[in-house]
C-alpha cells in the first residue's frame, strides 16, 4: 500500500518551543497563534518550525495579512485583477504547478461595495494546504517564488532582500473558525481518486454496451472492476488508510480538553457553593446550575443589546458588479467577506466564544463531509484580524453564490445566524437564533454589501464538488471492501 | 377597494396571472419600442379598458400588458422608483453574470448577440402586448385591430404561437405541475400551494415578508395602494409581478436523433429510444408520470409526485427534466425540509408553443405532434423555426426563475450527477451525460447534442392595473 503523507502519525505536533525569533505580535494587530501543543488543543493553524496541524485538522490553512503601501494599491489591486482573468495560464504564476495547495486566493482588502476608511487596505494572501507549513511554504516560494515576491514588495516593510517566507510568516492571522469537508485528503488523494473514478466510469460504459455483464452477479461485477483497477498501477490499489489508533485518541484527548476547560471553571465555582459538597450528584448539578446562569445571563445581555443597537442593515442595494464579475464560471465558487463586529466588548466576547465552540464542533462534529448540514463546502474559515476588531470570512464552495447563503439561512441557519448577527449590518435576531419576516432578503444585502472580491483565486479541482470527492472516497471504499450485494449494489449506484 | 387581511384583489391582477387562457388557443407577442411616451400614456389610458384582468373571466379575447426596465423609464418612472425594482429586472436579461446563470453564454447557440429580438443587439424591448384569442382567425383580427390602435410604439414584430393540444414540439405534454395561490386558483395539490407574495408583489410571501417593491410619490399616485413600509410613498409593484419571457427554439430531429444515438451507443435496442426519452422528462409523452404517486387524489383528482422514495432514480433518474425543475421532497434528504426549500423557487408557467409541428418521420412511431388550430401566416419567424414561448412569473427573480435555471436546470452537478445538465436545457454542454440508474448498473448515456436554444427574451413586469393608470397618468402630475 502506498504511504501518504496526509496519514502521518503526528510527530512534530508535540514540540513545543517556539522559535526565538517569532515575533510578539504582528502588522494585523494580533498576537501570533499559538502552535506547538496548544495548536492540538486549539486545532488552530501551526506556526512555521512546529510542523502540522493535528492530522484530524487536515488540510491546514494559511492566511496572511499585511498592509500595503498606499501609493502601491490601485497599481496591485488591476494587477491581481488582471491576473484573476486567466488563473491557469500565467507562465510567471504557475499555480497549477503547487503540489501542496487546495485553495489559494490573493487580494486587496478594501475592495468593497461601500467605502471603510478606517480600514488602510491589506494584502491577504488566503490557501489551504497539505503537509507543514514550512513544506508549502517552500513550495509556494519555489513555484511563484519572484512574482509573489513582486506582489508583497507592496506592502509596507517588506524590503528588498526580504525573506517571503519570513514575511508571509509574520503576518499570519490565526483562525478562529475552521471547517474543512473533507478531513484528512490530500490533494493528491483528490486528484488519484477522480481519475479513478472517471476510468472505472468509462470501463463500466464498455461493458455495458458490449453486453458483457447480463447475467452477471453483482459480485462478479465487482470482481470485474476490481480486476480492471489493479491492471492500472497509477489507481489506487486499495482503500484510504485506516486512521491509525493513536490518532484517534489524540483527537479524544483533544475533546477531552475542550470540554474540561469549560467543565473546570465550573466545578471550581460550584464548589463554593455548601449545598454543591453534599454528594458527587449535588456537584454535578450544580456545576450545571453555574453554567446554565452564565448561558442564560450572557443571552439576557446580548438580547438587551439586540433591542439597544440601531438597526445598521444597508438601505441600498449594493453595487456587486465587480464580484460578480468573479462568480459562477465553474461548479465552484469562493467567498470572502470582512465585516467589523459590532462595537461592545460583550459581542466581541460572544463571538469569539460562538467561534471557539462552532470551531470544536466542526473537528469532532461536522467532520465528515458536512458543515451544519450543508454539503458543499470544500473549506471555510472565520478569522479576526485588525485587533479582533473585525471578521473574516472565507469560504471555497459549490454552487451559486445564492444557494450557498440560501442553505446558510435554510438547513444551516441554526449554527450560521448566531455568529453573523454579532456583525454590524447584519438584520436583528431576537435572542441570536430567532428572525423576522424579511431576514433573508436583508441578510443577502448584508453579506452582499460586506463581500470583497477574491481578486486572484485558484482551485485545485474546479470541476470537483464536495459531493464528487466525499463520492470517490466511498467509491474508493466499496472497490475494496463492499461485500455483501447490498453493498456492492450501493456501491454500484455511485458509479 | 383595497381588500385588508391579504385578500386578492382581483380587479387589479391582470388576467394572465390567474389564467394560462386554456381557452384561447391562440395567442400572439408583440414587442414594442416605445417612441413617444406622450402618445404612448394617451393609447394607455384607452387600452385599460380592454386590459384583462383576472377577475373578468367572460371575454373571448384577452389582452395583457408588460414593461421592461427601459420602457418604465421612458414612460417617465423615476430613477429613485426604478431602485425598487429587483436588480435582475433592472439590469435586463443579457448581463455577462447573468449569461452563465441562465446559460447563454459567449459564442454558444444561445448568445444573446445571436438573438432575433431582445438582446443587445437589437432594439431594447420596452412592452410586450400578449392577445389571446379563441381561435388563429380571430387573434389574427384582434392583433391588427391593435395594431392599428398603438401610439407612440413600433412594433418589433409578432411572435405568434401555435396550439399543439397541450404538448411541446418534442411531444411531450407540457404545463402539467404549476403552483398555484388560494383564492386566484383552482386549488391543486397542496404542496402547490403558495402564499400570493411568491407570485405577486404586495403580499407576504414564504419568508411571510413582503416582497420588495417599487414606490412612487404618494402625492402623484393617490389612487394606488399606500406603501407598507413609507406613507409618504405609494406602492408601485402590488399586484403587479414581474414576467419572464424567452423564445426557446427547439430542433426537433436533433432531439429525436440524439436519443436514437444514444440509446444505439449504450448497446440499446433503438426500439428503446421512446422509453430513454421519457427517462429524459420524467413523463411519458401523454403525461403520464414516472414518479410515484403520493397519497390519495384530493378532491380533482390530482395527485402529487414523489421523489423522495426513489432516491438513486430507478423510476424517475435524477437528471429529469421534471425532477430538476422541481424536485419536491428529494432536494436534500429531510423530504419535509426539502419541499420547504422547495416553495421558495417555484414560478407560475404560461408557456406557449410556436412554429409548424414537424412531420411525423421526426418523431418515433405513435408518437405524433398535431397544431389543433389553424396556424398563423407565417408559423415562425425564422426558416422553419418552432419552439416554446417559455413564460413564467415570479416576485423575485434571482430567487425563484434564476435560482432554478442555474442551480437546479443548468447544474451538470445537480443531485449528486457527475456532469449532466438538463435534457431539455438551452444551456446544456454537448458533452454532458444522462445517467438512467437501473439494476444492477445504471447506464450511462452521451453524445447527444443540445436541442434547444435561446433565440430571444426578455424580463418584463406585468403591472396591476392601477399602476398602468398611474403610467398612463404621468405627465398630469
Amino acid at each position: 500500500m502506498e504511504k501518504d503523507t496526509a496519514f502521518e502519525t503526528p510527530g512534530p505536533v508535540f514540540r513545543r518551543a517556539r522559535r526565538a525569533d517569532a515575533p510578539e505580535e504582528n502588522d494585523a494587530g494580533e498576537p501570533p497563534a499559538m502552535g506547538g501543543r496548544f495548536a492540538m488543543l486549539t486545532g488552530q493553524a501551526p506556526q512555521p518550525g512546529q510542523g502540522a496541524a493535528p492530522h484530524w485538522r487536515r488540510p491546514s490553512t494559511l492566511t496572511a495579512i499585511a498592509p500595503l503601501r498606499p501609493e502601491a494599491v490601485k497599481a496591485l489591486r488591476d494587477r491581481l485583477t488582471e491576473m484573476g482573468r486567466a488563473v491557469e495560464d500565467l507562465p510567471n504564476f504557475p499555480v497549477t504547478a503547487l503540489t501542496t495547495t487546495h485553495f489559494f486566493r490573493l487580494l486587496v482588502t478594501d475592495d468593497h461595495a461601500e467605502p471603510r476608511p478606517e480600514l488602510p487596505p491589506h494584502l491577504l494572501l488566503g490557501t489551504v494546504y497539505d503537509g507543514t507549513l514550512d513544506e508549502h511554504l517552500r513550495d509556494l516560494t519555489t513555484v511563484l517564488g519572484p512574482a509573489l515576491t513582486e506582489i508583497f514588495a507592496n506592502c509596507a516593510g517588506f524590503a528588498a532582500g526580504t525573506d517571503l517566507a519570513q514575511f508571509i510568516t509574520r503576518h499570519v492571522v490565526p483562525h478562529k473558525l475552521l471547517h474543512i469537508g473533507a478531513v484528512r485528503v490530500s490533494l493528491r488523494d483528490i486528484r488519484q481518486e477522480a481519475e479513478m473514478v472517471a476510468a472505472l466510469q468509462t470501463f463500466v460504459d464498455e461493458r455495458m454496451k458490449a453486453g458483457a455483464w447480463r447475467d452477471a452477479t453483482l459480485s462478479a461485477v465487482r470482481q470485474s472492476c476490481l480486476r480492471f483497477v489493479q491492471s492500472r498501477p497509477d489507481l489506487p490499489q486499495g482503500a484510504r488508510p485506516r486512521r491509525p489508533l493513536l490518532s484517534r485518541l489524540l483527537q479524544a484527548g483533544a475533546l477531552l480538553r475542550q470540554v474540561l476547560l469549560f467543565l473546570v471553571p465550573a466545578a471550581v465555582i460550584s464548589w463554593a457553593l455548601p449545598w454543591a459538597r453534599q454528594s458527587l450528584l449535588h456537584w454535578a448539578a450544580a456545576g450545571l446550575l453555574v453554567l446554565l446562569i452564565v448561558f442564560v445571563t450572557g443571552l439576557l445581555v446580548i438580547r438587551f443589546l439586540e433591542l439597544t443597537e440601531p438597526d445598521d442593515v444597508p438601505k441600498e442595494q449594493p453595487d456587486t458588479a465587480d464580484v460578480e464579475a468573479q462568480e459562477d464560471f465553474q461548479v465552484q465558487n469562493q467567498f470572502t467577506m470582512l465585516t467589523p463586529i459590532r462595537a461592545s466588548w460583550a459581542r466581541r466576547f460572544a463571538i469569539g466564544v460562538m467561534l471557539w465552540f462552532g470551531n470544536h464542533l466542526s473537528e469532532h462534529l461536522w467532520n465528515r463531509g458536512k458543515l451544519v448540514g450543508v454539503g458543499t463546502i470544500h473549506f471555510a474559515r472565520m478569522l479576526r484580524p485588525f485587533g479582533g476588531r473585525y471578521m473574516l470570512f472565507m469560504s471555497d464552495y459549490d454552487g451559486s453564490w445564492r444557494r450557498y447563503l440560501g442553505d446558510f439561512l435554510t438547513v444551516g441557519a441554526f449554527a450560521v445566524v448566531p455568529i453573523w448577527a454579532h456583525l454590524k449590518g447584519c438584520p436583528k435576531t431576537r435572542f441570536l437564533y430567532f428572525t423576522t419576516p424579511g431576514f433573508g432578503e436583508r441578510f443577502l444585502r448584508f453579506t452582499r454589501t460586506n463581500q470583497v472580491p477574491s481578486h486572484f483565486w485558484y482551485s485545485a479541482y474546479k470541476d470537483f464538488t464536495m459531493y464528487d470527492i466525499m463520492r470517490a472516497g466511498r467509491i474508493r471504499e466499496g472497490l475494496f471492501s463492499a461485500r455483501t450485494d447490498q453493498e456492492i449494489q450501493k456501491w454500484l449506484w455511485e458509479l | 377597494v383595497n381588500p385588508a387581511g391579504g385578500g386578492l384583489d382581483r380587479r387589479q391582477i391582470q388576467g394572465l396571472v390567474a389564467s394560462g387562457f386554456g381557452q384561447q388557443k391562440a395567442a400572439d407577442f408583440l414587442p414594442l419600442s416605445i417612441d413617444d411616451a406622450p402618445k404612448v400614456r394617451e393609447w394607455l389610458a384607452a387600452f385599460l379598458e380592454r386590459l384583462t384582468t383576472s377577475e373578468e373571466r367572460a371575454s373571448k379575447v384577452k389582452r395583457c400588458l408588460a414593461f421592461s426596465a427601459s420602457g418604465l423609464v421612458a414612460l417617465g418612472l423615476s430613477k429613485e422608483t426604478m431602485e425598487g425594482f429587483s436588480k435582475e429586472f433592472r439590469e435586463g436579461m443579457f448581463t455577462p453574470h447573468r449569461q452563465r446563470i441562465l446559460g447563454d453564454l459567449p459564442e454558444s447557440p444561445s448568445d444573446p448577440y445571436g438573438w432575433a429580438w431582445g438582446g443587445p443587439r437589437n432594439p431594447p424591448v420596452d412592452a410586450l402586448l400578449m392577445i389571446y384569442a379563441p381561435v388563429r382567425a380571430a387573434c389574427n383580427e384582434v392583433v391588427a385591430e391593435e395594431q392599428g390602435k398603438l401610439r407612440g410604439f413600433t412594433v418589433q414584430r409578432t411572435l405568434s404561437s401555435v396550439s399543439l393540444g397541450g404538448r411541446e414540439h418534442f411531444g411531450f405534454m407540457d404545463g402539467l405541475s404549476n403552483p398555484y395561490v388560494r383564492g386566484l386558483h383552482e386549488d391543486g395539490w397542496p404542496d402547490d400551494e403558495l402564499p400570493a407574495g411568491e407570485l405577486l408583489l404586495g403580499y407576504p410571501d414564504t419568508s411571510g415578508a413582503i416582497p420588495s417593491s417599487p414606490a412612487v410619490p404618494r402625492a402623484g399616485a393617490p389612487r394606488l395602494p399606500v406603501c407598507p413600509t413609507d406613507p409618504r410613498q405609494s406602492d408601485f409593484g402590488r399586484n403587479g409581478t414581474y414576467l419572464v419571457f424567452r423564445q426557446i427554439e427547439q430542433d426537433v430531429p436533433a432531439f429525436w436523433k440524439g436519443v436514437a444515438h444514444a440509446t444505439a451507443a449504450a448497446g440499446l435496442d433503438p426500439s428503446q429510444g421512446p422509453e430513454i426519452a421519457a427517462k429524459l422528462i420524467g413523463r411519458q409523452p401523454d403525461g403520464t408520470p414516472l414518479p410515484a404517486v403520493a397519497g390519495p387524489a384530493n378532491r380533482r383528482g390530482q395527485q402529487g409526485l414523489t421523489f423522495a422514495d426513489d432516491p438513486v432514480g430507478l423510476r424517475c433518474p435524477v437528471g429529469a427534466h421534471i425532477r430538476r425543475a422541481n424536485p419536491r421532497d428529494a432536494l436534500v434528504e429531510n423530504p419535509k425540509q426539502s419541499r420547504q426549500i422547495v416553495r421558495a423557487h417555484r414560478i407560475l408557467r404560461r408557456g406557449r408553443a410556436y412554429g409548424r409541428p414537424g412531420p411525423a418521420d421526426w418523431y418515433p412511431p405513435g408518437l405524433n405532434v398535431v397544431a389543433d388550430d389553424d396556424l398563423p401566416a407565417d408559423p415562425a419567424a425564422g426558416e422553419g423555426a418552432r419552439g416554446l414561448y417559455f413564460i413564467c412569473m415570479c416576485t423575485d427573480l434571482g430567487r425563484q426563475f434564476e435560482f432554478v435555471q442555474q442551480t437546479w436546470m443548468n447544474n451538470e452537478k445537480f443531485g449528486g450527477l457527475f456532469n449532466a445538465t438538463d435534457p431539455l436545457s438551452s444551456g446544456r454542454t454537448p458533452e454532458g451525460h444522462f445517467t438512467v440508474a437501473r439494476t444492477p448498473v445504471r447506464l450511462r448515456l452521451s453524445g447527444f447534442p443540445p436541442a434547444t436554444r435561446t433565440a430571444g427574451g426578455a424580463y418584463l413586469m406585468l403591472p396591476s392595473r392601477s399602476a398602468l393608470e398611474y403610467l398612463a397618468g404621468i405627465a398630469e402630475r
